[in-house]
C-alpha cells in the first residue's frame, strides 16, 4: 500500500493508494475524498444499535470504517478533525498507546482497544487511551506540531498534550503538586518513567474545550 | 533564565529555561511539558474582583485569568514549555520600564518576574460593557510572551489605525484609543459584520493577530453540545 | 489596486491597498485592520432566492462589506478559519465557491447565490453556493491547506472538504450509501463530481473539528 502525507506540518492529510483488494481502516469521519471504486464498511464496536447514540455522545465509542478498492485501483484522502500533523508508525507485533482522538487510520493487522483512565475527584478528568497491537502501519495525528521525545528516566506532560507512547514507559496521572486554590483542577499531569519514546503535541484539546465553553449553547431551563 | 520561541508552522510555543532561583509566571494551564524538578504554584486572579475567585475557568462568563508560577526545586536547571490554546504564533516583547503594554487577556501567555500584571486595569473598562474581552496592563522590565490566533503583525502607529477589537493582541500605553463605528452609521457597521472597532491614534506600537478568536468561537461553539 | 497575501499556507490573510476611487468587496466581518479614512458600507449579495429566505435557511450573513477609498488606504481581510488564501484572476469566466470560502473580490466580479441542491439543505454544510462571474480578482480561502485536483472522470468528496470548482464539472450530492452508513459511518454527505476540470479541496472542515472536540466537552 502506498501512502503520502500531504500539506505538512500544520494541516496534514493522508493520501492512500489502494491496489484492487487492498484495505485501509480509518476513524469514522476521516474520509475526505476518494477516487476510483471504493467500498466502505462500517464496523460498530460491540454494542447494540440502541446503545450507540449514548456511546457516541459521551465519547465512549470508537468507530472505524474499512475501505477497500474493488476491481480497480483507488485513492483515498483521510483527514484528522484537528489542525496538526500526522505521524506514521510501523507496528511489528508490538504495542503503542494513543490518546484516543489521535487515531487516524491503520492497515488491517492492527487491533485497537479503547479504555478510560481517570482520577477520582470533583471533576471527571482523565483521558481515553487506545491500545493498538498487532502487525501493520498505524497513522496518528495531533493538535499542533508533534514532537518525538526519547525518555530516559522521568518526564512530565500535561494531560492534554500526550499523543502516543511506547509500552516500555510507565505512566501515572497526577495533579500539579502545589495548588493554592483547591478548586483549580485544570492541571492534570501525565508522569512517564522508564525508557521509551513519547510523542507530544504542542496544543491541547482540553484547553480548547475549556476556552470554547462560553460559546456553547446553554441548556434552556424550562 | 532564558526564553526561547519554538517555531513550528502555525504552532509556535515557548520554552523557558530556568536556573535555580529563577521564577516565571504564565497563564495557568499553558504549561505543556516540564522537567520533573519544576514546581508549579497556582494563584488565581480575576478581572474586576480582588483576590481569589475560585471556580473553574470554563464556568466564568467572561474570559478568566489564572496564573501559574514556576520554580526549580533543586540545584539543577529545569525547563517549562508553554503553549497557547489556538493555531498561531507566539511573540516575545521585551518590556522596558518607560513603556507599559496593554495586552488582551486571551493573548497573555507568560512573563518574567520583573513584570507586574495588573488585572484591575480600568482603562478600557468603560468601553466594553457587555463585551467579554478583558485587558491587562503589563509594566516593569522583562520578557512578556503573547500568543495570537493566526500570525502576529506589528504596526507602528503614526496617525490613525482602525483595528477590529477581536484582532488586538497588545499595544503600548500612550496610544489613544476610542470605540468607533465602521461606515456611515452603526447599522451599516453591524450589517457589514463589524461590531466594535477601535480607532488608535498617536504614537506607539500595536500588535494585531491575523484571525479573530471570538469569531471562530462563535462559529464553533453553537455546534457543540449544550453546557 | 495592489494585493498581498501573507501567512500562507497556514494562516493566510489578505491586505489590499486602494487608490482613491477604488473599492473592494469582502465577506462581512472579515476586516482585521484598516486605514481610518476608508468608506465602509454593507451590500446585499444578489441571487435568485429572496434575502430573507436565504438568511433563514443558510443562517449566514447575506451581506458583504464594501470598502471604498477616497484617499490612498489599505484594508486587511481574514477568513474565520485559519488556512490558505488563493487569488484567482477572473477573465469573464465563472467559478463556483462553497459559501464559507468566499473572502473578497473586485467590483467587476459578480456574485450570486444558488441552491446547492435540495439534499444539501440537510447536510448542515449550508444550502448555498456562490457563483462568481466576471472580470477582476477573486480571493477565496480554505480551512487548512488547499489541494488542487485535475479531475478527469469522477471524483467524490465529503461536502465539508469542497472549496471551489470550475463549471465544467457536474456534481451530485448523495449519502455514503444508505441511512445506516450515513449516520454511523461518520461521513456527512458527499459531492460526486463528474467531468473534466479543476477542483479545489481543503484539508480540514468545521464538522471534523466538532467531531474531534466533542468528547472533550463536558
Amino acid at each position: 500500500m502506498q501512502y503520502e502525507v500531504l500539506c505538512q506540518p500544520s494541516f496534514s492529510l493522508l493520501e492512500v493508494s489502494l491496489e484492487p483488494g487492498e484495505k485501509i481502516v480509518a476513524e469514522a469521519g476521516a474520509m475526505a475524498w476518494m477516487e476510483g471504486p471504493v467500498k466502505t464498511e462500517t464496523s460498530t464496536r460491540g454494542g447494540v444499535l440502541s446503545g450507540l447514540k449514548r456511546a457516541v455522545l459521551s465519547g465512549e465509542s470508537f468507530f472505524q470504517n474499512t475501505y477497500s478498492a474493488e476491481g480497480g485501483p483507488a485513492k483515498l484522502g483521510l483527514a484528522p478533525g484537528s489542525a496538526g500533523d500526522i505521524v506514521s508508525y510501523e507496528l511489528q507485533a508490538g504495542e503503542l498507546f494513543l490518546e484516543r482522538g489521535a487515531y487516524l487510520a491503520s492497515t488491517e493487522g492492527v487491533r485497537c482497544d479503547s479504555k478510560w483512565e481517570g482520577l477520582k475527584g470533583l471533576f471527571n478528568e482523565g483521558l481515553f487511551i487506545l491500545r493498538t497491537t498487532g502487525q501493520g502501519l498505524l497513522f496518528f495525528n495531533g493538535y499542533g506540531g508533534i514532537q518525538e521525545i526519547q525518555v530516559d528516566g522521568q518526564y512530565t506532560v500535561d494531560n492534554g498534550y500526550a499523543v502516543a507512547w511506547e509500552p516500555s514507559l510507565q505512566y501515572r496521572l497526577t495533579r500539579a503538586r502545589k495548588i493554592r486554590s483547591f478548586l483549580f483542577a485544570d492541571q492534570l499531569l501525565l508522569g512517564f518513567s522508564g525508557t521509551g519514546k513519547i510523542w507530544v503535541q504542542s496544543r491541547s484539546p482540553v484547553s480548547l474545550a475549556n476556552w470554547v465553553y462560553r460559546f456553547r449553547p446553554q441548556k434552556s431551563s424550562d | 533564565m532564558n526564553v526561547e520561541i519554538l517555531e513550528r508552522g502555525a504552532f509556535s510555543s515557548a520554552v523557558v529555561h530556568l536556573e535555580p532561583g529563577d521564577e516565571f509566571t504564565s497563564e495557568a494551564g499553558a504549561m505543556y511539558r516540564a522537567s520533573s524538578n519544576v514546581d508549579i504554584d497556582v494563584t488565581t486572579r480575576s478581572f474586576g474582583k480582588g483576590g481569589v475567585l475560585g471556580g473553574l475557568k470554563r464556568m466564568l462568563a467572561k474570559e478568566s485569568f489564572f496564573l501559574s508560577k514556576y520554580r526549580v526545586t533543586d540545584a539543577n536547571p529545569g525547563e517549562v514549555a508553554l503553549a497557547p490554546v489556538h493555531v498561531g504564533s507566539v511573540r516575545r516583547i521585551d518590556v522596558a520600564p518607560e513603556t507599559a503594554w496593554i495586552c488582551t487577556g486571551g493573548s497573555y501567555l507568560g512573563s518574567g518576574p520583573g513584570l507586574k500584571i495588573d488585572t484591575e486595569f480600568q482603562g478600557l473598562k468603560g468601553l466594553f460593557t457587555g463585551e467579554s474581552i478583558s485587558f491587562v496592563r503589563v509594566s516593569g522590565s522583562g520578557p512578556l510572551l503573547v500568543s495570537a490566533f493566526g500570525r502576529i503583525v506589528e504596526h507602528d502607529v503614526e496617525g490613525e489605525l482602525i483595528v477590529d477589537t477581536g484582532h488586538v493582541v497588545a499595544f503600548t500605553e500612550g496610544l489613544n484609543y476610542s470605540i468607533t463605528k465602521v461606515g456611515a452609521s452603526w447599522i451599516q457597521s453591524w450589517l457589514a459584520g463589524e461590531g466594535i472597532v477601535l480607532r488608535f491614534s498617536g504614537q506607539g506600537k500595536i500588535l494585531v493577530q491575523s484571525h479573530n478568536p471570538s469569531q471562530f468561537g462563535g462559529l464553533l461553539g453553537p455546534q457543540l453540545p449544550e453546557r | 489596486m495592489k494585493h498581498e497575501i501573507n501567512g500562507n499556507p497556514d494562516q493566510g490573510d489578505l491586505t489590499v491597498r486602494l487608490e482613491p476611487g477604488e473599492l473592494i468587496l469582502s465577506e462581512a466581518g472579515a476586516m482585521s485592520r484598516m486605514s481610518a479614512d476608508l468608506d465602509v458600507s454593507a451590500r446585499l449579495i444578489g441571487g435568485l432566492v429572496p434575502a430573507v429566505v436565504r438568511k433563514l435557511l443558510g443562517g449566514e450573513s447575506v451581506f458583504l462589506s464594501e470598502y471604498r477609498a477616497t484617499r490612498p488606504g489599505f484594508v486587511a481581510l481574514s477568513p474565520r478559519c485559519p488556512g490558505t488564501i488563493t487569488a484567482r484572476e477572473m477573465t469573464g469566466d465563472s467559478f463556483y465557491l462553497t459559501k464559507g470560502s468566499f473572502l473578497a473580490c473586485t467590483p467587476g466580479v459578480e456574485l450570486s447565490t444558488r441552491f446547492g441542491g435540495l439534499k444539501s439543505l440537510l447536510s448542515g454544510e449550508g444550502a448555498f453556493l456562490i457563483e462568481c462571474r466576471g472580470t477582476g480578482q477573486l480571493f477565496f480561502n480554505a480551512y487548512g491547506a488547499i489541494v488542487e485536483k485535475d479531475v478527469r472522470g469522477s471524483f467524490t468528496v465529503d461536502t465539508g472538504h469542497v472549496v471551489a470548482w470550475e463549471p465544467t464539472l457536474d456534481y451530485e450530492i448523495r449519502g455514503m450509501g444508505g441511512i445506516k452508513q450515513t449516520l454511523f459511518s461518520g461521513e456527512g454527505l458527499v459531492m460526486a463530481f463528474q467531468g473534466t476540470g479543476k477542483l479545489y479541496l481543503q484539508t480540514r472542515h468545521l464538522g471534523g473539528l466538532i467531531r474531534w472536540l466533542t468528547p472533550f466537552c463536558r
